[in-house]
């Protein structure tokens, strides 16, 4: 099924849906807009930009609806008929079609009489029924004169008002039904205090079976002061506010408090009425509630289409100029291709000497940027000819360093322009004893996003050990640990001493009651060798089975309080147990969730309140490898650290851990032979792995545990250019 | 009728401070019928303009005169028998009669001695309000007789809109809401199902027409 | 009859001795305060007069019920319609009662 917009969507698929009102403000900036969109982000499915509400002079609704989009807030755009004729209306409904606005919400308007130019000329060409006649007549792909539109027609959502109080009142249900006959698909009804009145206006609309045709979302304001809902009372024509919230109000010692619970009940009780499909709330210039008021009604989080983002697919025809692009850009990939080949099979000196070279580029090529020119034309025409390929390799590798710094490239411009530092941090966690301690996170901006912020501590990357032998290792990866992978010591030192590992990630693999189904008694000996062998952080990790994870990792717990070792992986089905260890223990812990943002947040959360702090857990949002589901994994952990960072979502706001090398060593291509048409098996294993650590990265990874020596080596590489590169503020 | 108001004898003066000899000319039509501009209103702008003459110290002169209609050019062919030294006119009828001494007598300088308000009912003494804004497209067949383009303030075809509450209107309390009286009415003749046909986008054209709007009577013209 | 002050009076009044002596008072009877009319007044005026007093009987006392009300909106008509013009003019309405017409005087020359 195709949706035009996350609103429709949410409610085609039978949740209720929160909407709330932005008004924009009454000047030329955007920024409070924005700031309002911030605090809304994730609460809400969609949001109504007002169009000049009550007649006030404000900007353009249909450009904050803009602006709301670019925080990443679905708008609904409101129409008025009071300031257009039907010329303009439509004019802008193309326009807000092109723009990639797909709700609409239209409405007559009040009367200049109440704004601050009464002395307008009213225009009313139209009535909100014809409105929404006229759009839905669009939407058939015809303009209102019956001429039809060729080419894109704007299909919108579309959504109207009633007002359940106003009188005659039993005519209301009619009127409704008048507009849904009209082509609305959702209503939004002016506010509701009185709960009796309005389910009496709902049983009648359920009875025409007005509720089938349309999606009513109740109007909600939640009251702030004594003198607002007396105001609303006594001023607001059609509305109807029962005298018992009044006194309320009136007699409420924190009204703050007492506004939000009253908001909270009438959601409560409305919510039960059949044919309510969610809720619209208006909260007038008190945004910054509608989290609490939300999240104490059980409405947060939103429901999350892990698919939308995929979903939108462009067709685009190539020009020349793309074509042009696309092979210059496959002929750099090629080119890249080599040089990591050579860098993984080649000789060990002159990558080093590379990197030596690395650093002078860098600054030479800041004092000279002519040189910078010449150096990179030299290389793109350079042929390759596998006799100079050394040579090109090097001149390459300078071509990539001589990276002009933004700050550089964006001189002149302002800063705001292209910096948006964020709001949010994420926490740094701890693990390992003492100074070989391990600290992961901190960062306060983007992954490499050094000129926007501060990006806290480096990559971080582990090195598997098993407590068993391995069985499946293919031959390219099982070459490198024959010699040690009986004894888990031995290999955790090799790793370390060898590879240049950070930390130790000891899988217990043995104790999977489907494999060996060891004992905790097994798990404790393997830990117990491989913390005498090396003396970097460890990682404990589980078979990921819940509930033989629960009965060994409580066990091995005790012997490794004192070291301060990661252990995991808690899900929603241990958290209890394992949280409650982690808590009596003190213990940092992995809380995993099923590539899942509500999910995530909500073991968070729920190990939060069982006592475990924040400051203790990194999240494993579960990885796929490349070709395996990276690409869910990939959203799922951006759109988490988008909430953590610019939504200052503080559930949200800890480090990642992504255990990569086991995931991507089952896959079959890293198993299968070297030969002509899938190339040298080794490197493809290895690419493999560094290219899904390497995007994890990118989607804001900090802690990885990998397999592959070769890995390691080139992902630390290839994250010391992009740390270089990310102009990391002091 | 067509309703009309008295200018401010301020407004009314400015324009003809700088004359000696002064036309009121009054119109027995519309304009006496709502008390503007018959003969007893002529017989006092005519004495309140020469009391103010005597007050600024002016050589000037009202006088006045008052027609049968002056919408009509028949009506006005009278008019230049007493225009006799005068040097400007002050019509007290509507906007109309304004617009075709003009037309007629181009050489004459004509003033409106009114606001033209609307077309109206008189309700009870000295009591105006309007009923109807010459839309030029009538559909009250619909609405039980009540015309909610004079008497909504939205000009709503499809309402009543979502602000009327206890029969009154959200824009102006002081009436009452044309909707709501409009579907009691019809509830009451049992045809409220009429309305849930959605009247569509009006013509504006009969309304704002392309200028003057005109009629012609094919029969009478010859 | 500048410096002269015209009164209408109705009918049903009984006006204090002295007044019908004074040379500088025009008296005008009608029969009833609301049968004044605002042309007349503008006469009034135009013929010189600076003072134009109205004088009805006491509220709820009038023999046509509103007259005396009526005269007094026509009064204040007749300051309305002149506009700025109607400065200068003392017009006003007074309402007397039919036992004891003591207060005219007092009224009308008073400050």
């Amino acid at each position: 099924m195709k949706f035009r917009s996350n609103l429709e969507r949410v409610l085609k698929s039978g949740y209720m849906a929160i909407t709330c009102e932005l008004a924009p403000p009454k000047n030329a900036s955007l920024e409070s807009l924005k700031k309002k969109a911030r605090i809304l982000k994730g609460y809400v499915d969609a949001a109504n930009i007002t169009d000049c509400q009550v007649a006030m002079v404000r900007l353009s609704s249909l450009v904050g609806c803009l602006a709301i989009m670019s925080e990443g807030i679905e708008p609904i755009l409101q129409m008025t008929c009071r300031d257009r004729n039907r010329i303009a209306m439509q004019s802008d409904l193309l326009g807000a079609w092109a723009l990639g606005i797909r709700n609409l919400f239209c409405t007559t308007g009040d009367h200049p009489k109440f704004g601050n130019h009464p002395q307008a000329k009213p225009v009313f060409d139209l009535d909100s029924v014809q409105l929404v006649a006229m759009v839905n007549q669009l939407k058939k792909g015809r303009f209102l004169n019956g001429e039809e539109i060729k080419g894109e027609n704007p299909r919108f959502f579309i959504g109207a008002t009633e007002n359940p109080f106003a009188d005659p009142s039993e005519y209301r249900v009619r009127r409704l039904a008048k507009k849904i006959k009209a082509g609305a698909e959702f209503i939004q009804t002016q506010l509701v205090y009185d709960v009796t009145k309005f389910k009496q206006f709902m049983y009648i609309a359920h009875n025409e079976g007005l509720t089938e045709k349309a999606y009513i979302l109740a109007g909600i304001v939640p009251p702030k002061s004594f003198r607002m809902i007396d105001y609303i009372k006594s001023h607001l024509p059609g509305s109807c506010v029962p005298e018992d919230l009044v006194k309320r109000m009136r007699e409420a010692k924190d009204p703050l408090e007492e506004g939000i619970k009253i908001a909270v009940e009438l959601i409560e009780k409305i919510k039960e009425i059949p044919g309510v499909k969610g809720f619209h709330l208006m909260a007038i210039g008190w945004e910054e509630y509608l989290p609490e008021i939300l999240k104490r009604t059980g409405f947060y989080p939103r429901p999350f289409f892990q698919d939308l983002l995929s979903q939108e697919t462009k067709t685009f025809s190539l020009g020349e100029q793309e074509k042009k692009h696309l092979e210059q850009e496959i002929k750099n990939l090629k080119e890249h291709l080599l040089r990591l080949e050579s860098l993984i099979t080649g000789k060990k000196e002159i990558k080093e000497e590379d990197s030596e070279k690395v650093s002078i580029a860098i600054e030479t090529t800041k004092e000279k940027p002519s040189s910078v020119v010449e150096g990179s034309t030299e290389t793109t025409s350079a042929s390759l000819v596998s006799v100079k390929k050394e040579r090109l390799i090097s001149e390459k590798l300078r071509s990539k360093v001589l990276y002009r710094s933004l700050s550089e490239r964006a001189k002149g411009l302002s800063e705001d322009l292209y910096r948006e530092p964020a709001s949010g941090r994420i926490r740094e966690v701890v693990f390992g004893k003492g100074e070989k301690g391990l600290k992961v996170g901190g960062a306060e901006a983007l992954p490499f996003y050094g000129f926007e912020g501060s990006l806290g501590q480096p990559v971080r990357i582990a090195m598997e050990v098993l407590d068993v032998v391995p069985e499946d290792f293919p031959e390219v990866l099982a070459k490198y640990f024959k010699d040690v992978w009986n004894d888990p010591g031995a290999w955790a030192k090799k790793c370390v001493e060898e590879y240049g590992a950070e930390a130790i990630a000891v899988y217990l693999l043995g104790i999977d009651p489907n494999y060996l189904n060891l004992g905790a008694d097994h798990a404790k000996r393997v830990i117990e060798k491989v913390k005498k062998a090396v003396d970097v952080p460890l990682i404990v990790w589980g078979c990921d089975n819940a509930e033989k994870d629960t009965e060994v990792l409580r066990e091995v717990a005790e012997g490794i309080k004192d070291d301060n070792i990661l252990f995991g992986p808690i899900v929603e089905d241990n958290y209890r147990t394992l949280g409650a260890v982690a808590l009596g223990y003190q213990m940092p812990v992995i809380a995993q969730s099923p590539i899942d943002v509500n999910i995530a947040k909500q073991l968070n959360i729920l190990l939060e309140n069982l006592g475990v702090s924040l400051e203790k857990i990194i999240m494993d949002p579960s990885v796929g490898a490349l070709g395996y589901g990276l690409e869910y994994t990939y959203s799922v952990m951006e759109r988490i650290r988008l909430a953590a960072l610019y939504s200052n979502d503080v559930k949200l706001q800890n480090p990642f851990i992504c255990n990569v090398g086991r995931e991507v060593w089952k896959t079959k291509e890293t198993s299968l032979p070297t030969d002509e048409f899938m190339g040298e098996a080794e490197m493809r294993g290895v690419m493999m792995e560094v290219i899904t650590v390497v995007s994890l990265a990118l989607a804001g990874g900090e802690l990885f545990i990998l397999r592959h020596p070769k890995s390691l080596e080139l992902a630390k590489k290839i994250f010391n250019l992009f740390w270089l590169s990310a102009e990391q503020k002091p | 009728m067509v309703i009309t108001e008295l200018k401010p004898i301020e407004k009314i003066w400015q324009n003809i401070a700088g004359f000696r000899k002064v036309l009121v000319l009054g119109c027995r039509g519309c304009s006496g019928i709502c008390s503007t501009g018959g003969d007893r209103e002529v017989k006092l702008l005519v004495s309140a303009l020469n009391l103010i003459a005597e007050k600024e110290g002016k050589n000037f002169i009202a006088l006045g005169q008052t027609l049968i209609r002056q919408c009509d050019p028949v009506a006005l062919k009278v008019l230049p028998e007493f225009l006799k030294e005068v040097e400007a006119v002050v019509s007290l009828a509507c906007g109309v009669g304004v617009n075709l001494i003009a037309d007629l007598y181009p050489d004459l300088k004509v003033y409106p001695g009114t606001d033209t308000l609307f077309i109206g009912a008189h309700l009870g003494f000295g009591v105006w309000e309007e009923r109807c804004r010459a839309c030029g497209d009538c559909f009250i067949d619909k609405t039980a007789g009540l015309c909610p383009i004079a008497r909504c303030p939205k000009g709503l075809l499809n309402g009543p809109c979502g602000g009327s509450q206890t029969e009154r209107c959200e824009v102006n309390p002081e009436i009452s809401c044309v909707w709501y009286e409009i579907i009691i009415r019809l509830e009451k003749r049992g045809e409220l199902a009429s309305l849930d046909e959605i009247i569509g986008p009006k013509d504006w054209r009969s309304t704002f027409g392309e200028g003057p709007r005109r009629r012609q009577r094919e029969d009478l013209t010859f | 009859m500048k410096g002269k002050t015209l009164v209408f009076v109705c009918r049903e009044l009984v006006l204090e001795d002295g007044i019908k002596d004074r040379e500088d008072i025009v008296l005008k009877t009608l029969d009833c305060a609301g049968d004044l009319t605002v042309f007349e007044v503008l006469k009034a005026l135009e013929e010189g007069f600076q003072q134009v007093f109205v004088v009805g009987c006491k509220k709820g006392t009038c023999k046509s019920r509103i007259g005396n009300l009526r005269a007094e909106k026509r009064m204040a008509t007749v300051k309305r319609y002149l506009g700025k013009w109607a400065e200068g003019y003392r017009l006003e309405m007074v309402y007397l009662s039919k036992e004891k017409g003591q207060t005219l005087l007092d009224q009308v020359f008073k400050a």
